[in-house]
């Protein structure tokens, strides 16, 4: 009987050893890598980056990625990226007036509990004008180092991926077949591969492992800012006179929009507010609101980013800054801008969209009957449940719910989905000016909220611009999740007559899933020179694998 | 002897605890979020015999939107008059029926032996006992076969004075077979007449697997049987 139990007990152990065993990672260990296209940027151009996290926690929490750019003190530009497939990939933008110098990219993520987690990697940009006064006021202060990343080529890391091409130079405008191999290592990132353009360097021993330089960047104090695993907007409600944060206040966050929606939170005793966006995509115009509008309060939205670095201690050494790569660079980027390749669009994301009041109950537009000057007559002609009522000097809509006989004498009255509480403000939208009207008379609910009945206005330009901010509202652009597009160059054709100087071949985050083998064929450009074949991932221990092969365009 | 056994084999149980609750602390589940339901006031029915509900009770169910997000531990219950899904607000102190256009399916029980799973019906409509958008419980959701029940009750109007209103429930079986459904009975016989050409290999599948008693999990058994066998073809 007692071996019997020490078995069931050496049994259930064992299986707690090999399930901990499967996660070659410790619980809390991540690794983060991050991936740029090329090892040179002109301004103007775009970094394509992918970033990939290995991590002996389960991360599928892990979603959201904040990637920008920063200067000294700055924050150039940045994105906000969704993970797919276990990773993310996207593009930054490169501003053309941005200087000659040495700029980090980062790339974060947070957690349940607001702390972050960042990757970083510093970058040359040169300014395709020439202006480089930042880079010439770094090399005047002693403080600062020389750094020739241009000439950092990649090597090779590991046993577990290999690649190769079928020659060691090809012509220009020839297709090039690039076999990558692996073995049984598991990638859960994925594999990327991509072809660039390198500097003529004789032996390889100029690559350097990444975070030498990267750590002696310099930050400005502590970051509190919280970053979490999922798109918030965060803020603050004060009063306007007394400076006192507001709580229990609600706060409404909605977008221009023909089908309603919002979002809402409360304050809590800080007066700060958090909004969930993770169904937001792009660029957003927003409005934010308070549900109170007899006291005067002040909004203060957070930024959703960190704080950038204080000091890069690095500037781009005069010789690279005068080498011919650098010429070429510069040169090849004028001729894309004046011959861009086509972007796809990005796959639009097939979200499920539901007015928050429901389907309306009676929908009109005003476009079909005769034209009315203001929403009063509007309502008194058209609208067949809702009237605009004058008692005791005030000016309140009445919906009718005719069914059971209610009367709704506070309803939601919205315009392009933006509430709005006076019904004053309504009067300016004239019959050319609406859309569509649609009346909701119905007791409702969405989420905590208590709908009494609604009347939402569509207004013929959609974007709310007909009436002005409601009071206790501000309005500001809002940068949501970015939609990836796939890199343009991989699939410039053959005999295409186009002026093709890609210093980038090829660059795909994610091979689609292989075997053993995967072949892959590559178009040159017409610009010559040195190239590097990489394929990369992160094997299930956290090991960087890397496999390069150069070859020559000639 | 005994003493080392007596100690080691608690060690032993402490260090398995210790290696699990490890791997749990790993396995982090993701913060509830709060997701926000659209519906509008249910008035309740007055003057009724007979429950229009499929169970009288409020029960825990799990909400699955259309927009992705999932409504957890809600208090339930279907309307099978009405054909709509009721909750209970509890901040709002009120009982509200759920848009049927935000759902895509709620499971009622959720994690228990007598949980019920129910979608929205999409094929084609069946007159007067199905329609497109029903709720429907899915009792099998097999790759070419579907077995599910429409719960569906009328209310027959009083005919004496002082008698009230009379809600009268029924349960109607329906098998989906390459799309097209098909009204059965609730009994074994009744996929003879689904599939008058396989009544052998029927028969055979319900004396090898001793399924002729029909009761709805025999019902199932032999759906599944039937689904998943490659030499039953239809």
């Amino acid at each position: 009987m007692n071996k019997i139990r020490i078995s069931i007990f050496l049994f259930i152990g064992l299986v707690g050893f090999t399930s901990v065993a499967q996660a070659r990672l410790l619980p809390g260990e991540n690794v983060f890598q991050l991936q740029l296209n090329k090892s040179l940027f002109v301004s103007g151009e775009k970094i394509w980056f992918k970033n990939s996290l290995v991590s002996g926690d389960k991360s599928e929490h892990n979603n959201i990625l904040f990637v920008d750019l920063c200067g000294e003190g700055s924050v150039i530009s940045s994105r906000i990226l969704e993970r797919e497939n276990r990773h993310w990939q996207g593009d930054i933008v490169i501003p053309d007036s941005l200087e000659t110098g040495i700029y980090l990219l980062r790339a974060y993520i947070g957690d349940y509990n607001g702390n972050s987690a960042m990757v970083t990697q510093l970058v040359t940009i040169i300014n395709r004008f020439g202006n480089n006064q930042g880079n010439q006021r770094r090399k005047e202060n002693p403080h600062y180092q020389p750094l020739n990343l241009v000439d950092r080529v990649p090597q090779s890391s590991g046993n577990g991926l290999k690649a190769f091409v079928n020659s060691e130079s090809f012509k220009t405008k020839e297709p090039i077949e690039c076999r990558i191999e692996k073995g049984s290592s598991v990638f859960p990132s994925g594999i990327s591969f991509n072809v660039y353009k390198v500097p003529e360097i004789e032996s390889g021993d100029s690559a350097v492992s990444q975070n030498t330089y990267e750590t002696k960047v310099e930050y400005a104090g502590t970051n509190e800012l919280k970053i979490y695993n999922r798109l918030t907007l965060c803020g603050k409600v004060t009063g306007k006179i007394s400076k006192q944060p507001v709580a229990d206040e609600r706060v409404f966050f909605s977008v221009p929009d023909s089908i309603p929606q919002i979002n809402y939170a409360t304050t809590d005793s800080n007066g700060v507010f958090c909004f969930d966006l993770d169904e937001y995509y792009g660029d957003q115009d927003v409005i934010v609101q308070t549900y109170t509008k007899n006291v005067e309060y002040e909004i203060t939205l957070f930024s959703g980013f960190l704080n950038p670095p204080s000091k890069i201690p690095f500037y781009i050494p005069g010789e690279v800054e005068k080498s011919q790569f650098v010429a070429d660079a510069i040169q090849r980027a004028q001729l894309q801008k004046a011959y861009p390749l086509q972007e796809e669009k990005p796959v639009e994301k097939n979200s499920f969209r539901y007015p928050f009041y429901g389907v309306a109950s009676n929908m009109v537009f005003p476009g079909k009957y005769i034209e009315l000057n203001d929403f009063e007559e509007i309502a008194k002609e058209i609208l067949p449940l809702c009237r605009i009522r004058k008692e005791k000097g005030k000016e309140f809509c009445r919906i009718v719910d005719p069914t059971n006989f209610i009367n709704f004498d506070n309803p939601w009255l919205l315009v392009d989905g933006v509430p709005v509480y006076d019904v004053k403000q309504l009067s300016p939208l004239n019959s050319p000016k609406i859309k569509r009207v649609e009346t909701q008379a119905q007791l409702r609910c969405y989420g905590d909220l208590l709908i009494e009945g609604a009347v939402s206005v569509i207004t013929s330009n959609g974007h709310f611009k007909d009436i002005p901010l409601p009071v206790n509202a501000i309005r500001t652009s809002l940068q949501t999740i970015y939609l990836p597009v796939e890199f343009p160059g991989n699939h410039f054709r053959l005999g295409q007559n186009f002026a093709d100087f890609r210093d980038v071949l090829y660059w795909k985050p994610l091979l689609e899933p292989f075997a053993q083998t995967c072949t892959l064929s590559v178009n040159s450009s017409y610009e010559k020179g040195s190239y590097v074949a990489v394929v990369e991932g992160i094997d299930a221990d956290g090991t960087v694998q890397r496999a390069v092969c150069k070859f020559k365009l000639e | 002897m005994k003493q080392v056994r007596n100690i080691i084999i608690p060690g032993i149980f402490v260090l398995i605890l210790l290696i699990f609750s490890y791997g749990a602390s790993a396995a982090l589940t993701a913060p509830q979020e709060t997701v926000k339901l659209v519906g509008k006031y249910y008035a309740l029915p007055m003057g009724l015999e007979g429950s229009p509900y499929l169970f009288d009770d409020w029960l825990s169910g799990t909400i699955f939107l259309k927009n992705g997000k999932v409504a957890r531990d809600t208090r339930i219950r279907l309307d099978i008059v009405t054909d709509e899904l009721l909750f209970y607000h509890e901040t709002l102190k009120r009982v509200f029926v759920v848009d049927k256009a935000t759902i895509d399916s709620f499971v009622v029980n959720p994690g228990r032996s007598d949980s019920m799973s129910f979608v929205k019906y999409s094929g084609e409509p069946i007159r007067f006992k199905l329609d497109s958008n029903s709720y429907i419980q899915m009792l099998y959701d097999g790759k070419r076969m579907d077995f599910f029940i429409r719960h569906k009750a009328d209310i027959v109007k009083a005919t004496e004075s002082n008698s009230k209103n009379k809600v009268f429930s029924r349960t109607f079986f329906y098998v989906t077979v390459n799309g097209k459904t098909e009204e059965i009975k609730p009994r074994m016989r009744s996929f003879y007449s689904v599939f008058p050409q396989k009544k052998k290999e029927i028969r055979r599948l319900v004396s090898e697997y001793k399924l002729k008693r029909s009761t709805r999990e025999n019902m199932v058994s032999l759906i599944k049987l039937l689904d998943q066998s490659k030499e039953f073809e239809f």
